[in-house]
Order: C-alpha cells, then sequence, then structure tokens
C-alpha cells in the first residue's frame, strides 16, 4: 500500500459516524416504513384506474372510526383511527397518526404501528411514540409526560428528548424570545461585515424557525434554502454551528456574510483545532470573493500565529504575499516571498511566490 | 433449505426480539461507513442508509449464505449510491440542481489537514462518473478489496482496476505535491 493510499484511508476514517441507539432505532424505523411504502406502491401500481378506486376506497375508511371507543382506563391505539373524546384526530393517514389532547389527561397504549408514526400533540409538546404506554397531562401552561413501557420522543420548539419507562418529565413553552444586543467584533477596518451578526439579524426578523432548519438544508447540501433561515435566526456562538454557517454563507453565494462567524472563530476560539482553518477560509473569501487584499493579507497572517508549524502555515505564507502584491505593498510582498522561499525551497507556490514577491 | 430468519440469527444472534432490527444494529455503521465515503458528506447519509435496509428487508428470502451479508448489503448500497450519484448528474447537467462544492469547514471530527485533504479529494473524484468514482472511494477511502468492489458493483476485476486507475491518475496528479 502506497503513503498516498494509507494516507487516505487514515483521513477517511474521520468521517465516520458513531451510531447511538437513538439513530439506530430510527434507521431500523425508516426502513421498515419505506419498505412498507415501496410494498405498498407494487401492489398499487396494478394501474392508475385501480389506484384511484383503492385512494377512494382508503380515503372513506380513513374518515371512519374502526376501532372502539377506549377503555376508561387507557386510550389504546391499534392499526386503525381511534377515536375518543379526550383527543381530536388531526391527521389519520397511512404514515402518520396525530392526536391533539383537549382533556387534561390521558394515557395512552399503543400498538406496533409498522411504519405509521403516532404523534400526540400537548400543549407546547409534541409526543412521538416509538411503541409504548404513557401519560401526558396538561398542567397550565406546561406538559407532563410519564413513560410506563417502551420509549416516546418528546419535542418541545424543535428540541427533543427520548424517556425510557419509569421516566417522567415536566415540559415548559419555550420564553418569549427578547432580542439581544447584536454581538460586536472588535476588528475596526472590515467594511464588508455583514447585517446579520452572531447570533442576531438587524435585518427586520423574520418569523422565528426551529434552528435546526437551516442546519438540516445546510447537511443536505440545501445551501441556496439554507440561507434565508439562517439569516432570520443567525448561528449559536460555538465554532462548529459558525463553520456550518460560513459554509452556508459561502456556498449559496453570500462570501460577505461569511466574514464575521470565520472571523468570530479565527479571532475568538483560538484554542480550537478549527481556528486555523477559519482563519485560512477567511483570506480566501476577502482576497478572492470580496477583493479585500488587506484583510486577507491580516487573515493569513493570523493563522501562521494560531498555527506557525501547521499544515496551512506554508500556503498562508503563500497568499498573504498574494495579497500583499495585490495591495501594492511591494516591500512587504518581496519580504513574504523571501520568508517562504527560505522556509519552504520546494514549496508547491515557491515559482508563484517568486512572482508576487518580484524575485 | 434455512429460512432467512434462520440465516440471519446465524449471523446476528438470536436474543433480540426483532432480528431485523440486530440487523440495523450490527450493519448501520458498515453501510454508513460506505456511503459517507463515496458520498463526502453526511447529508444524504441516512437516506442511503435507510434505503439500504428497506430493500434488503424486502431482499432476505433471496440471501442463502450467513457469511454473504455484509457483501450483500454493501451491493445493495452501492446501487443505491450509484442511482443516487446518476440522478444528482441528470439534475445538474441540465441545472436543475446546484453542483455539490466539498466542503469539510463543519466536520467535528477531522483536523484541519484532514479537512484540506479530504475536500481536495471530493473536488477531484466528483469529475468522474458513477461507475468510475464509486469503485475509486470503495478502494481507496474505504479499503475494500479489488474482488469485492468487481462482486459489489457487478464489473469484472479489470473492468474495476480500470476505473480505479482513471480516478487514481487524476488524483496523483492533483497530489503531486503531496
Amino acid at each position: 500500500m502506497s503513503e498516498l493510499e494509507r494516507k487516505f484511508l487514515a483521513t477517511a476514517r474521520n468521517l465516520e459516524r458513531v451510531w447511538d441507539d437513538e439513530a439506530l432505532d430510527q434507521v431500523a424505523a425508516g426502513a421498515r416504513a419505506r419498505a412498507k411504502r415501496r410494498s405498498r406502491t407494487r401492489r398499487l401500481g396494478l394501474g392508475a384506474a385501480a389506484a384511484v378506486v383503492v385512494a377512494v376506497i382508503a380515503g372513506v375508511a380513513l374518515r371512519t372510526p374502526v376501532v372502539p371507543a377506549a377503555t376508561e382506563a387507557s386510550v389504546y391505539i391499534d392499526l386503525g383511527v381511534p377515536s375518543d373524546p379526550r383527543f381530536n384526530v388531526l391527521e389519520a393517514s397511512p404514515d402518520a397518526l396525530v392526536l391533539e389532547l383537549v382533556e387534561p389527561k390521558a394515557t395512552f397504549r399503543v400498538q406496533r404501528q409498522e411504519g405509521r408514526t403516532v404523534r400526540v400533540k400537548a400543549g407546547p409538546a409534541i409526543v412521538e411514540v416509538i411503541g409504548t404506554t404513557f401519560t401526558v397531562e396538561l398542567v397550565g401552561q406546561d406538559t407532563v409526560v410519564a413513560v410506563d413501557e417502551g420509549r416516546v420522543k418528546v419535542s418541545v420548539a424543535g428540541v427533543s428528548k427520548v424517556l425510557t419507562p419509569g421516566e417522567r418529565q415536566r415540559f415548559s413553552p419555550p420564553p418569549v424570545a427578547t432580542p439581544e444586543p447584536p454581538a460586536s467584533e472588535p476588528v475596526p477596518d472590515e467594511p464588508q461585515a455583514p447585517p446579520v451578526g452572531v447570533a442576531a439579524p438587524a435585518s427586520p426578523p423574520a418569523p422565528a424557525r426551529p434552528q435546526e432548519n437551516w442546519r438540516a438544508l445546510a447537511r443536505r447540501g440545501e445551501f441556496a434554502r439554507a440561507y434565508p433561515v439562517l439569516s432570520a435566526v443567525g448561528p449559536s456562538d460555538e465554532p462548529t454551528e459558525l463553520l456550518l454557517a460560513a459554509d452556508v454563507a459561502r456556498l449559496s453565494g453570500h462570501p460577505r456574510a461569511a466574514v464575521p462567524w470565520l472571523r468570530r472563530v479565527a479571532m475568538h476560539f483560538t484554542r480550537d483545532a478549527r481556528a486555523a482553518l477559519a482563519a485560512f477560509t477567511l483570506g480566501r473569501v476577502l482576497l478572492d470573493d470580496l477583493g479585500d487584499p488587506r484583510g486577507a493579507a491580516r487573515a493569513f497572517a493570523q493563522v501562521r500565529v494560531l498555527e506557525p508549524k501547521g499544515p496551512l502555515a506554508a500556503d498562508a505564507l503563500a497568499r498573504e504575499a498574494e495579497a500583499l502584491h495585490r495591495l501594492g505593498e511591494t516591500a512587504a510582498a518581496r519580504e513574504r516571498a523571501l520568508e517562504y522561499l527560505e522556509r519552504y525551497p520546494d514549496g508547491r507556490k515557491a515559482a508563484a511566490v517568486r512572482g508576487w514577491g518580484g524575485l | 433449505m434455512r429460512t432467512r430468519l434462520a440465516i440471519v440469527r446465524e449471523v446476528v444472534g438470536h436474543r433480540e426480539p426483532d432480528d431485523f432490527e440486530r440487523l440495523v444494529r450490527s450493519y448501520t455503521p458498515y453501510v454508513a461507513s460506505i456511503a459517507i465515503k463515496v458520498l463526502g458528506r453526511e447529508g444524504d447519509v441516512d437516506d442511503v442508509v435507510q434505503q439500504t435496509f428497506a430493500e434488503a428487508l424486502e431482499g432476505m428470502d433471496r440471501l442463502r449464505e450467513p457469511a454473504a451479508v455484509r457483501g450483500w448489503l454493501a451491493t445493495i448500497t452501492v446501487r443505491i449510491l450509484m442511482r443516487q450519484l446518476r440522478r444528482q448528474r441528470v439534475l445538474e447537467t441540465f441545472a436543475l440542481a446546484e453542483r455539490w462544492t466539498p466542503t469539510m469547514l463543519g466536520t467535528q471530527v477531522a483536523g484541519g489537514e484532514e479537512r484540506v485533504t479530504l475536500a481536495r479529494v471530493y473536488q477531484v473524484v466528483e469529475r468522474f462518473s458513477p461507475s468510475e468514482r464509486v469503485p475509486w472511494a470503495l478502494r481507496y477511502l474505504q479499503g475494500e478489496r479489488l474482488d469485492a468492489i468487481a462482486e459489489v458493483t457487478g464489473c469484472s476485476l479489470a473492468t474495476v482496476k480500470r476505473r480505479i486507475a482513471v480516478v487514481q491518475a487524476a488524483i496523483e496528479e492533483a497530489f503531486g505535491d503531496v
């Protein structure tokens, strides 16, 4: 095996994810649901006319209660559509059954659903059933969920928690958002700072949306759709999220918006292993996308401050020489070029650096 | 003839009440590992993994040898990945989808140098067709044997070698300074 192969294999191993129980449960449930849908699609594929007939029949069936009323003690959910004065049925489809609790309290016993998701909305909480017996109780503005058997996932304002047997937890609605002052950056002469701060936009506030929306879109590579959502809510002040936000901005064609987030990581999370990468990317954005060689030169210099012997140091020094050359600071460009050639005489940018340094 | 449950139980044990879930628990990391190496992005991995096990659930009747479970799942995964990459290329051709620009900035697990390396790798391999890039990724990023790659991609060993060599030449050119 060559050195390159060994390097690739070792590097690619970093991409592998650790799968916890919840994620594995989701894979199994999702696969079952897909298999069921595929099977159903094939069965319905006999012809369009037959499909229409089936759809009509199914539509009628879904409107017809097929299960007797639940017992007094608990609500039993089988594969049909339940009917009970303690809740309203908001959705009943082959894929989902959504109930809304209208009485203060009810206990649910849920049969394994074979691909159908069962959710109970109660106050601020949405309780997603993973196959179980549980009690939901409305207490003022809050919702109390207690699990007897199996597991449930409770979501409030986009934040989820899985409860297991014996667990009982009270969930409150999220507090009404109060605008925070935008975080200001102490670097004064970067005119490209966008109206979006680290955590809050200065532009008119858009309707609040769960923060995970833009992250989910970004992870699917849908940067153009993720950017407006991100602009409305802003990333949290944490390196991973700031870097992801910078990815979204750059790759959706808004490099200017990436600048404060990259700078935040480069200047304020200097002990994070990604700070140098953020500084390097900042330099590239400023130089290549925004035509700001002065800011770029500073950013590339910051890379070498953060990791003087790191893997990006050589390229950062070369790009700093390039930025100074483009700025017209020939003496400084020459100085950096000489430094590069002394440190990296066989560096892959040696020829270009000679040009930028006028050597 | 053994039933499919007997085979799965032989492979993954029989203590779990649900053999399919046991299969998922045993092989999800492997299937996901193939998907992320081929795609170079996390976004679609969950989708590929779920689809793989959905097709596996339907096809368990055709499984005859316990030792073949791993290769069987790899074959399904690769087929799904090929399908997905081809669909993506068609959409890109007609400007119905944005071209994926590799970026590893948000990746938590890798260090700076590794992220830069991975970004460069995927920038190179995405220029190639799925039938070329998938075998290369299986060989150089996943570490699969050539005969195993031939089996899961349904190609001859010679074809696999040729396709890998095409991509590898471009990689070596791009990483000539490494």
